[in-house]
């Protein structure tokens, strides 16, 4: 588990990080209108039956604002992954496209997709959806084949799209509610119940081991190794810059926008 | 995000739209009839100019003319971009639209064809635009052409200043949509005296006459077509998305773009297509969504910067982390128009004793500068007649002042066809006329 050990401490330290070292700094006077925003958090404060709030769906009654207990932390943590993407992250997606062909690129891109398919699959089995449980159970089998341990994607050419489910889409699915707004380090925008889906997810693809590293003497750092690649591919394959929409609202606006993208899958 | 925001928004403009583009045998002409699904959609791919999917682009750092507060430390130095030629070539400036910064999609867009065509591009983000209001404009107040045109000024000559040594250049143009248009024609104007440049050709693409009336309609589209006003605009967007949610089927290499839009668009049952949610077009609720939020962006960051204590009392400082929710509320109230109001005219009465409001109005409109527009022939205006921030008699008065530089497309409404081939080859012609 040193992985995963690892990580922790650096979401630990980051968590400390976000909330302490930048707090005296960080600390605004925006007294006079107090009141209004005081009004406005109120709305959003936790309800006696937090229980009942977790499992069931909440439906604010302004659809623009999304229940955000832990804000100041999360504000914290979505400045430091701004940073870290800036200074390491992009730096080094950047270095790695330069270097590398993007034939190769898109081959490790459909790796880490494929590895994932067991997520996927586990999912949309959890979620009784029976199609898209063949369909990934047969994209895996084709594509670790016939794609080479999944480095092409010859199943999307015969029209078997990918069917993308995670721990907290399964959550959903069965009815669970989001729970408070969470911005996870390195990660970025999820929720309580998803950054819980997340931590499954991990366990069951660490359980099942798909690429046999238990018995190898090097696991830990090849396991490490794949963690860095597949962060970086990872990046390579998401759009999102932080802080430039030009909003000076723009984590209230990623805020609603993951929400509702959130919802849409979840639905799907 | 907000351009995906608003992408995954425009669903609602499918079922909305009046006119319906018959067929799917593609002649030429800019397909979406409907002016306000036009300006959402905008180009679908086939009708899109060829254009390489990457060129080398430089992106540059400017220091800022204020100090930055906290809150907006992510936004410190100013930001444009250069694609620059190898060998000798003219350089073009060219100017965002509202609320856009040099990056955007269409600046992008517009990038790609000018440096294929062979010229030198520096794109510029709009003084609208967060990061140039607050660090390039002089006044933190954007939104008067003559001010604006002085702050743009300046950052062109440090920008070019930056690339000097990489860039070898034989002439200058400027160029700018929407309100970076306007921008264009008054910075054209001020070269005529500062002569830094000594600018070339001027090219306006669906420019404003008199920016008041363009931000008045633009301000009533959110006011007539959300229920209950920017109030509504929360439940709005839900029920946009949900609909959306109805309609989609994931895919792989499936995204909310232009031409995923297009594509349900010209498959949407056209019986069902009739009148939107509430009898209300949906594509223009969106139009004076976006347009607003634009302009909350505006309002906050001119009002922290300026110290105007519109929204923000004066004196009051924030964190980094602060939360912001009331503030981004009040913001969202604001029109555009009350911005130039409250803000903008109390400031330059101040500045300039004696004029009037509409004086000063005035002084913000293409009317103000027309014997430099119809005495130069090296300016030239591509609009459409759907055009959608136009006036009653503007598009006739820019026809009359511009003769045959004038060049209006039937359908594209405002800047839908900004990148189709027909457009594109407009730029490049006039452009490298003459050289």
């Amino acid at each position: 588990m040193n992985k995963l050990r690892y990580y922790s401490v650096m979401c630990l330290l980051t968590l400390c990080f976000g909330s302490s070292s930048w707090a005296e700094e960080e600390k605004g006077n925006a007294q006079i209108n107090r009141e209004k925003v005081e009004d406005l958090m109120e709305e959003q404060e936790p309800e006696a039956y937090e229980v009942q709030r977790l499992i069931k769906p909440e439906v604010p009654e302004n659809a623009l604002l999304v229940y955000d207990p832990w804000e100041p932390m999360n504000r914290g943590i979505y400045n430091f992954n701004a940073r870290f993407d800036r200074a390491i992250f992009l730096p080094t997606v950047r270095g790695y496209r330069a270097i590398t062909p993007d034939i190769v690129e898109k081959g490790i891109a459909n790796f880490f997709s494929n590895l994932a398919e067991v997520k996927n699959f586990v999912n949309n089995a959890l979620q009784l959806q029976l199609k898209s449980s063949a369909i990934t159970l047969s994209r895996f089998v084709v594509n670790s084949t016939l794609g080479v341990a999944g480095v092409w994607d010859p199943a999307e050419k015969f029209g078997m799209y990918k069917q993308k489910e995670d721990f907290g889409q399964t959550l959903g699915y069965w009815g669970v509610g989001s729970g408070p707004y969470l911005v996870v380090p390195f990660f970025g925008p999820s929720s309580l119940r998803d950054a819980t889906g997340l931590g499954v997810d991990y366990l069951v693809y660490y359980n099942i081991d798909e690429l046999d590293l238990k018995g190898d003497a090097n696991k830990d750092d090849i396991a490490i190794g794949l963690a860095l690649l597949m962060a970086i591919d990872t990046r390579r394959n998401t759009g999102f810059r932080y802080y430039e929409t030009g909003s000076p609202f723009e984590y209230e606006l990623v805020r609603f926008a993951h929400r509702q993208l959130r919802e849409i899958q979840i639905e799907k | 995000m907000l351009k995906q925001l608003i992408a995954i928004g425009l669903w609602v403009a499918l079922c909305s739209v009046e006119v319906f583009a018959t067929g799917d045998k593609p002649n030429g002409d800019y397909p979406i009839k409907d002016r306000f699904a036009a300006t959402v959609i905008g180009t679908p791919k086939y009708y899109k100019a060829d254009l390489p999917a990457e060129i080398p682009v430089k992106k540059y750092a400017l220091p800022g003319l204020h100090s930055v507060p906290k809150l907006f430390w992510y936004s410190k130095n100013l930001h444009f971009s250069a694609a620059l030629q190898e060998g000798r070539a003219p350089l073009v400036f060219n100017i965002a639209g509202t609320g856009a910064g040099y990056k955007s999609i269409k600046m992008q867009a517009l990038q790609k064809a000018l440096y294929q065509a062979g010229f030198h591009v520096i794109n510029l983000s709009s003084p609208t635009y967060l990061n140039f209001l607050i660090n390039a404009s002089q006044s933190n107040l954007p939104g008067f052409l003559p001010e604006d045109a002085e702050d743009i000024y300046r950052v062109m000559e440090l920008a070019y200043q930056k690339v000097e040594a990489d860039a070898d250049v034989s002439e200058f143009h400027v160029m700018g949509y929407s309100l970076g248009a306007a921008h264009a024609a008054f910075v054209a104007k001020l070269d005529q005296t500062r002569k830094t440049f000594n600018l070339q050709k001027v090219y306006m693409i669906n420019p404003p006459v008199d920016l008041y009336n363009s931000v008045s309609i633009l301000d009533q589209l959110l006011v007539d077509n959300v229920e209950g006003g920017i109030e509504g605009v929360g439940t709005f967007l839900d029920k946009t998305l949900n609909r959306l949610a109805a309609s989609y089927e994931p895919k792989e290499g499936m995204h909310f773009d232009g031409d995923f839009l297009y594509g349900a668009y010209s498959s949407w049952d056209p019986s069902k297509r009739g009148v939107g949610p509430e009898g209300r077009n949906g594509a223009a609720a969106l139009i004076g969504t976006s347009f607003r939020m634009s302009s909350a962006n505006v309002v906050f960051a001119a009002d922290l910067m300026s110290h105007t204590g519109y929204i923000i009392p004066p004196g009051t400082e924030f964190g980094r982390r602060e939360r912001l929710d009331y503030y981004a509320k009040a913001s969202h109230v604001v029109k555009f128009t009350e911005y130039v109001d409250h803000m903008v005219i109390p400031y330059l009465q101040k500045k300039y004793p004696g004029k009037s409001r509409k004086q000063l109005l005035g002084e913000a409109s293409l009317h103000h500068i027309e014997d430099f527009l119809a005495g130069n022939a090296q300016v030239r205006v591509v609009t459409n007649r759907d055009e959608i921030i136009l006036a009653p008699g503007e598009l006739e008065y820019m026809e009359g002042l511009l003769g045959d530089r004038i060049k209006v497309f039937d359908h594209g409404g405002h800047c839908g066809n900004i990148d189709s081939k027909e457009n594109v080859a407009d730029m490049v012609a006039f452009l490298k006329g003459g050289q």
